[in-house]
C-alpha cells in the first residue's frame, strides 16, 4: 500500500487493515530509478508514469496479491474504503484486476463506460444526448435510479405473479428478466454489498484520477510492458485497458473519498 | 515530408480465405493499383505456439498481423504504407485521394484513417458523425478567418497568456487541416481522431517504429491502440470525415473483442 504520512496516520486507526504494509510515496518519488526511456509525454505525465511504475515494479518483486495506491495528500472518510479493503484482503475477490476508488468527476472518457446495458434501453444518452448524459452528476444519479427501477420492477412483478397467478404477469416478468438488466443489476447490488461499498459500481471503466486505486498482480505485470515505449499517459492506458473488457476493471459510481 | 512519395499497399489476408483474396484482387485491379499480400497470423497459430493470451486468440492475432506488416514496411525504404484488410471495398473518391496523397500531400501525419465503421445500423452514431463533421468544418471555416490573431502574438503580454496560446494552437491546427483537405482533394474535413475499424489506413515510418513493440502482451485491440494514441497531442492521427473504404459482407475472420463475461458480479460472486 502506497500512501503519504497523513493517509498512513488515518488508515492506521482502523484495525481491519493493521497488517497491511505501508510504503511512503514521498520516499519513492525521491528515489525513482525506473527509466521509461524515450517518452512522448509531457514532463508531468512522464514523472507520474515513472513514479507509479516504480511502485508497481517494487510490488511485483514482493509476494503480495494486490497493490493499493494512494496518490493524494489528504484522504478523508476512509471507513468505507477500509471495510472494502478488508473484504478484498479476505480473498473473496482475487479476480479483481483494477478497482478505482476515486476519480476526477469531469468529462474524460474514451467512450461512455459500459453499464450493464445489453440493450440500449438504459442508455440515457439516447434520450438527452451523449454529452449531457456523461456529466457526472446526471450520469451517476441516472445509474442509481435505473438500477433501482430494474430491481423494483422485477420484484413487484414477481410478488404480483405469486398473488395473482395470471399467465400474462408471468410472461411480462420473464420478459423483463430476459432483458438482462434485472439480473445484472441485482448481481451488481450483491457485489456492492459484498465489497461494502454503498455506491453503484461501474463495470469496465476507469476515469481520470490516480488518487486511489487497487491493482492485481496480473494487471500490474501486464501494465508494465503494455505501454512500452511510453506513448500514452497512465490515465489513458488504464482507461483503454478497462474498456477492452478483457480484465476485471471496476470503478465506483460516486466518489466517497 | 516530400511530394511524389513512395508507398506500398499491404493487404492482410488469412491463408484459408482465398475467397476474400480473390475479391480484394478484383477491387485493386479496378482502381489500377497493386498490393503486397501479407499472410495473417491466426488465433490457432498463437495457441499452438503456446502464447500467454489475455484477450481472445483471434484479436491478438489481428494485432500481431498488423505489427508484422509494420515490420515488413520498416525493412523497406518507404515513407508511408497503406494497410488494407481483405474485405475492403473502395468507395467513390478513393482513387483520387490515393493519387492526391501520392502527388500533393506534404504534411506531417502519423496515421491517416480512410476506412472505419459507420455503424449503419446505429442511427445515433451515424448522426453523431455527421454533426461532428459539420462542427469541425464550421470551426475550421471560422478560424481560417481569424488570421489577424497571429498579429497579436508579437505582444509579450498576450503571448504568455494560456488562452491565447490555446487559440493560436487551434488556429494552426485548423490551417493545417484545411491545407490537408485541399491537398487530398477532399470535400469533407479531416478529424483528429481514430475510429473503430482497421480495414484501411496509412501509417508513417515513425509511427510504425513506435508501435512495433507496443501493446505486448496484448490488452488493447488494434483499433483501440490507435484510438488511444490519438488522444496524445504529440501524434498526428487523423481520420476522414466520411470513410473512403468500407467492408464487404463476407463472414468475418474475427468475431468480438471482449473475452470477459459481461456480468462481472456473476463472475466474481459465482451466482
Amino acid at each position: 500500500m502506497v500512501v503519504d504520512f497523513a493517509t498512513q496516520a488515518t488508515l492506521s486507526q482502523f484495525p481491519e487493515i493493521d497488517h497491511v504494509q505501508f510504503v511512503l510515496m514521498n520516499e519513492q518519488k525521491n528515489s525513482i530509478d525506473f527509466d521509461l526511456g524515450e517518452t512522448y509525454l509531457s514532463t508531468s505525465e512522464a514523472k507520474e508514469l515513472e513514479s507509479h511504475f516504480k511502485i508497481i515494479k517494487d510490488f511485483l518483486s514482493s509476494n503480495h496479491e494486490h497493490l493499493l495506491i494512494f496518490d493524494s495528500s489528504k484522504i478523508t472518510s476512509v471507513d468505507r474504503l477500509c471495510s472494502s479493503i478488508k473484504a478484498i484482503l479476505e480473498s473473496q475477490f482475487d479476480e479483481i484486476d483494477l478497482l478505482q476508488f476515486k476519480y476526477v468527476a469531469k468529462r474524460f472518457r474514451l467512450e461512455k463506460p459500459v453499464y450493464d446495458s445489453t440493450t440500449f434501453m438504459g442508455d440515457l444518452g439516447i434520450y438527452i444526448g451523449r454529452n449531457l448524459a456523461s456529466i457526472d452528476l446526471i450520469y451517476r444519479n441516472w445509474i442509481q435510479l435505473s438500477r433501482f427501477f430494474y430491481r423494483a420492477t422485477n420484484k413487484s412483478l414477481w410478488v404480483f405473479s405469486k398473488v395473482v397467478p395470471v399467465k400474462l404477469i408471468k410472461k411480462i416478468s420473464s420478459r423483463v428478466s430476459g432483458l438482462g438488466h434485472v439480473s445484472i443489476s441485482r448481481g451488481e447490488y450483491a457485489l456492492r454489498k459484498a465489497l461494502n461499498l454503498e455506491v453503484p459500481l461501474i463495470y469496465h471503466s476507469f476515469e481520470k484520477g490516480l488518487d486511489c486505486y487497487l491493482v492485481s498482480r496480473k494487471f500490474a505485470t501486464a501494465i508494465l510492458t503494455v505501454n512500452n515505449p511510453a506513448l500514452v499517459n497512465l490515465n489513458l492506458i488504464y482507461s483503454a485497458c478497462a474498456r477492452t473488457q478483457n480484465l476485471v476493471c471496476i470503478r465506483v459510481g460516486k466518489n466517497f473519498l | 515530408m516530400t511530394k511524389n512519395k513512395q508507398f506500398i499497399n499491404y493487404l492482410l489476408n488469412v491463408d484459408s480465405r482465398t475467397d476474400r483474396l480473390l475479391n480484394a484482387s478484383n477491387r485493386f485491379a479496378e482502381i489500377g493499383q497493386s498490393y503486397t499480400r501479407v499472410s495473417a497470423i491466426t488465433g490457432s497459430n498463437l495457441v499452438e505456439n503456446g502464447f500467454h493470451l489475455i484477450t481472445r486468440p483471434n484479436t491478438e492475432a489481428n494485432w500481431r498481423s498488423i505489427q508484422k506488416i509494420f515490420k515488413m514496411f520498416l525493412e523497406s525504404g518507404d515513407e508511408f504504407c497503406f494497410v488494407f484488410e481483405d474485405d475492403v471495398i473502395f468507395n467513390p473518391g478513393f482513387d483520387l485521394f490515393s493519387k492526391c496523397f501520392h502527388e500533393n500531400f506534404d504534411q506531417a501525419v502519423d496515421v491517416l484513417q480512410f476506412g472505419f465503421l459507420t455503424f449503419e445500423g446505429r442511427n445515433d452514431d451515424r448522426k453523431k458523425n455527421i454533426y461532428k463533421v459539420i462542427r469541425v468544418y464550421l470551426l475550421n471555416l471560422i478560424l481560417a478567418r481569424l488570421k489577424f490573431v497571429r498579429f497579436f502574438s508579437k505582444s509579450d503580454y498576450l503571448a504568455n497568456r494560456t488562452i491565447f496560446k490555446i487559440l493560436l494552437d487551434r488556429l494552426r491546427e485548423s490551417e493545417k487541416q484545411i491545407l490537408m483537405q485541399k491537398q487530398l482533394g477532399l470535400k469533407h474535413p479531416l478529424i483528429r481522431a481514430f475510429e473503430p475499424g482497421t480495414h484501411g489506413f496509412i501509417i508513417s515510418r515513425r509511427m510504425a517504429q513506435l508501435v512495433c513493440e507496443f501493446n505486448l502482451p496484448m490488452i488493447m485491440s488494434a483499433d483501440l491502440v490507435f484510438m488511444t494514441l490519438a488522444k496524445n497531442p504529440q501524434f498526428n492521427i487523423y481520420r476522414m470525415g466520411f470513410p473512403l473504404a468500407s467492408q464487404d459482407d463476407t463472414t468475418p475472420s474475427i468475431n468480438g473483442h471482449a473475452s470477459r463475461n459481461y456480468d462481472l458480479a456473476f463472475e466474481l460472486l459465482g451466482k
